[in-house]
Order: C-alpha cells, then sequence, then structure tokens
C-alpha cells in the first residue's frame, strides 16, 4: 500500500447527490484503499458519515467529522482533534469549493454577497485550514498537501468567483509550498478540467442543457482527450501520487488534469 | 512483480543505460516500469549499458529486452519500435530519456555544439515519437513521456541545453493537443537538480553536491527513482485524464528565484 499508516485529514468528502463520484468522495475513498486512516470532512454529517461508512465497509479506516469550513471556529476544532487522536497530520486533501450553486455570476450580474459566498468557501476556507493545519505538521517536519483549484483558472471561464478564488487557490498553495518546504512540507495543486461528478452535471442540468445527457454529451464534446470527461477516479488517483512518497521531490506544482483542455488555450 | 499499474503494458525507454555505473533517470525508470509489470524494451545507444539494465530487471522476475539504436535516426527508432511489436505484440508507453549536457551562453557555444545537442536532446524525441505513434494509434491509444528540464524553464548559462529542453515541452504539447483525439497522452517531467550518473559521473566534490541539495527549497537532492515514479504516474491508467502537462519533479525550486 503506498500511503500505509498515514494519517489523513480530507475536506469535501462528502458527496453530492448525482449519479457519478465526486471528487472529494474518491479521493478520501483511494487514500483510505492505500493504508491512510481518513477524517472525512463535510458540512453535511450525513453525507460524511456515508463516506466514513463506505470506507469502513471496504475495509479501511475512517471517520466522519462535519464542519464548516468558512468557520474558523468550526476549522481548529478539526485539527485539535487531530493532535488529540492522532498527535500528527500526514495528509491534508482540500477539496472544497462551489460555484453555481453558491450564487456565482458573470461579472456584470455577480453581487457583492455571491462573490464573498464563493470566494469564502473556495479560497479562504483553505487559507483557514492552512493556518490550523501546518503547525501541527510543522512540528514533526514533514506533511503533504493537495488542493483541488481548476483550470477555470486558466481558461475561457464565465463566471467571476468561481474563477478567481481558484486562481487563488493555485497562488495560495505555491505561497504555501515555498514557505513551508524548509519543515519538509510539500504542497501541491491539482487543477481538474471537465469532470463528470455530480456537482458539476447535476447543477447544469436546465441551465447548460434540458436533460442530464445533454449535459454530459456538451461538455464531453469540450475535452480534446478522447472526448470524455474525467472522472472522480482522474482526480484521486492524482492526489494519491502527489501524496504518496513516490513524490517526495515534488512540491508547488499545479497539476492540470483535464483530458488536453488547457492546451487549447493560449 | 511487486506492482500491477502498468500490467500487460509495453514500453520503451530510450537512454536506459547508463553513462557510468549506478542509477540514472532512464535506467531507473525502466525498471519501475517492469516492476509495475510492463514489458519493457531498454533502448541504449551502448549494447552493455542496455544489457546491464535488462539484466538488472531480469534478476527482479521483470520482463526486458535490450535494443541497441541511435534514436537521433528515424530509421533506428522505427526499428526498435517494430521490435517492441514483434517481440510483445504492441506499444503502450514510449519514455523519451534520452539527453545530454550542454554548457555555456550563446557566445560560448559554436554551431556543432549546438546541432548536437539539439540532435540528441529535441530531434530524438522527434524521431522516436513519429515511430511510436503509429502502432499507439492503431490499438487505441497510448501514453508517451518525456524528459525536459527546469533548465528550459529556468534558464542560466546552458542556453543549448535550455533550448533543446524547452523545444521538448513544445513537442509535448503539441502531440499531446494533434493525437489527443487518438487516445495517445503525452506529458512531460521537468527534472531539477538530480544526483546521477549524468551528473556525478565526472566527479562533483562534497561541496557542489551540498550546494545543489541547498538549492531546493526542501534541501534534498533528486534522485533518477524520483523520476522514475513520476514516469509511472504518468504512463499509468491512473493518468489517464492528464496530457500535456510539464511536470516539475524538483524539489520546489522553480518557485525560487533563479541565481544569474
Amino acid at each position: 500500500m503506498r500511503l500505509e499508516g498515514k494519517k489523513a485529514v480530507v475536506f469535501g468528502a462528502g458527496q453530492t447527490p448525482g449519479q457519478s463520484i465526486g471528487n472529494g468522495r474518491a479521493t478520501a475513498e483511494t487514500l483510505a484503499r492505500e493504508g491512510a486512516e481518513v477524517i472525512a470532512v463535510d458540512v453535511d454529517g450525513e453525507r460524511a458519515e456515508e463516506v466514513a461508512k463506505a470506507i469502513i465497509d471496504a475495509g479501511g479506516s475512517a471517520s466522519a467529522h462535519v464542519a464548516d469550513a468558512t468557520s474558523e471556529d468550526d476549522i481548529a476544532a478539526l485539527f485539535e482533534r487531530c493532535t488529540k487522536e492522532w498527535g500528527r497530520l500526514d495528509i491534508l486533501h482540500l477539496n472544497v469549493g462551489v460555484s453555481l450553486a453558491g450564487g456565482d455570476a458573470i461579472i456584470t450580474e455577480i453581487t457583492p454577497e455571491a462573490f464573498d459566498r464563493v470566494t469564502s468557501i473556495n479560497l479562504r476556507s483553505m487559507v483557514l485550514a492552512f493556518k490550523h493545519a501546518l503547525p501541527i505538521m510543522r512540528e514533526h517536519e514533514s506533511g503533504s498537501i493537495t488542493t483541488i483549484a481548476s483550470i477555470a483558472a486558466h481558461i475561457d471561464y464565465a463566471y467571476v468567483s468561481y474563477k478567481t478564488s481558484k486562481a487563488g487557490v493555485v497562488a495560495l498553495t505555491q505561497h504555501v509550498a515555498i514557505s513551508n518546504a524548509r519543515y519538509g512540507i510539500r504542497a501541491n495543486c491539482i487543477l481538474p478540467g471537465l469532470i463528470n461528478t455530480p456537482m458539476a452535471v447535476e447543477n447544469r442540468i436546465g441551465v447548460l442543457a434540458g436533460s442530464r445527457e445533454e449535459v454530459i454529451a456538451t461538455r464531453d464534446a469540450q475535452v480534446p482527450l478522447g472526448h470524455k470527461m474525467g472522472t472522480g477516479w482522474d482526480i484521486a488517483n492524482a492526489a494519491l501520487f502527489l501524496h504518496s512518497d513516490e513524490a517526495s521531490f515534488i512540491t508547488g506544482v499545479a497539476l492540470n488534469v483535464d483530458g488536453g483542455q488547457s492546451l487549447k488555450i493560449g | 512483480m511487486a506492482g500491477t499499474r502498468l500490467r500487460d503494458k509495453v514500453a520503451i525507454v530510450s537512454g536506459a543505460g547508463s553513462r557510468a555505473a549506478g542509477i540514472g533517470n532512464g535506467r531507473a525508470t525502466a525498471i519501475l516500469f517492469a516492476r509495475e509489470g510492463a514489458k519493457v524494451v531498454v533502448v541504449d545507444r551502448d549494447l552493455d549499458a542496455a544489457s546491464e539494465t535488462v539484466a538488472h530487471i531480469r534478476e527482479e522476475g521483470g520482463t526486458a529486452i535490450a535494443e541497441v539504436a541511435d534514436v537521433t535516426s528515424y530509421a533506428e527508432c522505427l526499428a526498435a519500435v517494430q521490435r517492441a511489436v514483434s517481440e510483445y505484440g504492441s506499444l503502450d508507453i514510449l519514455h523519451n530519456n534520452v539527453g545530454i549536457e550542454g554548457a555555456g551562453t550563446l557566445l560560448q557555444t559554436d554551431e556543432d555544439d549546438w546541432d548536437r545537442v539539439w540532435a540528441v536532446n529535441t530531434k530524438s524525441m522527434m524521431t522516436m515519437s513519429k515511430a511510436a505513434l503509429p502502432p499507439m494509434i492503431a490499438s487505441g491509444g497510448g501514453a508517451i513521456v518525456n524528459i525536459s528540464s527546469i533548465s528550459a524553464l529556468r534558464p542560466r548559462g546552458l542556453t543549448p541545453y535550455t533550448v533543446s529542453k524547452g523545444a521538448v515541452i513544445a513537442l509535448t504539447r503539441a502531440l499531446a493537443i494533434d493525437h489527443a483525439a487518438a487516445g495517445v497522452r503525452v506529458n512531460c517531467i521537468a527534472p531539477g537538480p538530480m544526483y546521477t550518473p549524468m551528473v556525478f559521473a565526472d566527479g562533483m566534490d562534497d561541496e557542489t553536491r551540498d550546494r545543489r541539495r541547498r538549492a531546493s527549497p526542501l534541501g534534498i537532492e533528486g534522485t533518477g527513482w524520483d523520476i522514475a515514479h513520476a514516469a509511472v504516474y504518468l504512463a499509468s491508467d491512473e493518468a489517464r485524464y492528464v496530457t500535456g502537462v510539464v511536470l516539475s519533479v524538483d524539489g520546489g525550486i522553480t518557485l525560487t528565484s533563479a541565481a544569474r
């Protein structure tokens, strides 16, 4: 197993209802399958429990934790729990994010409230998580962090809050990487392209196209590689590689997992 | 075999010998590919170097054959690809590792230096890829991994090398978009300061080695195994949605300001 004995916290591990697997759940399950003990964090307790149960049923080790990633009190409590139960933290995976569901819009229609809400969930949540997680990792002079940004940071993307907050995630991750390398902590960023997740597909039914099938077909057609979207497992496998000791000389990278979509720009 | 991440895949690794005793990027990659279940065609211009890598793989219970080729020659690349297909039935993975150093500013570089570095570092990836693409496309896809260098992103006084490795990035992106619809993935790795036979073959004192370690923010040096692990990821189905990327394996050095 590639993560034997590692202690991992996965944010956004719960699953938006839908017909495919989300990035967070796929990552939590993959890290656990490779031997990590996982705290599955979600704002929705039932969803967190469901993932933890699935991991345990598959023979892995996990527990659920309810936290609102925009609340510093919740974040502080989560990492206090890590210190108390584990005395360490080896892996931190930050997957929280929202776009349309947060009220995101094009720049001439965005409301300040929606911009603040999306930015608070997508970017500020990660700042808070780092603030409280890094001291634990520094103490043991090791740790691996992955953040989920989006190729929306680089490509032509319609909605202003998502694009700018995800670009902020790339910068934030690089900032954390360079300022914590001396403690043996690695931080890398994954930029998913079009992925067939419940969050991406279900929220666009009736927006991007009329039916689920049409939403999927419209998104598949935009992907250079084989004209098919990726899945949550592709994101999970990227996170697995980056968190494993196989990547011990890799820090500060921004890894596109996008079927080549970002090659279409520039 | 220990792993199954490349089970049933057929791979060519160029430059899979080693310039001196030890484990370079190419040899490490050939060994890890085999450990993950791939059948490996070990290509090198030097038969002894290739055979040593093959012997190492076979001792571990893996499957590999040695093939001598000058990869700057399209005809010889074609022969290597044909050997892979005739021996193992297909070609799924091409790892283009061949490379030589090219020191000096442009004022210190003559035409012959430039042509030699370009031929070995860049043209070889064109000739090998051109030979490998048809069988990959015929079987529904494949994965190519090219070795570039952070020198392409961070130039300082190695101009022929920097330009040749920059072209590797451009080639990677061009092949990635041109052959995406056919299911061929093309990515490159940009290694940072590594401690490999290519670097230490001519001798490296402790002070220099330590300075190179400290150059990376993580304060460690890379080895051929770091590059090989990245190559396994990019070549495997775990990266089935990853194409056209430049993956720096450099201890974070490209986040810092280059000493010039």
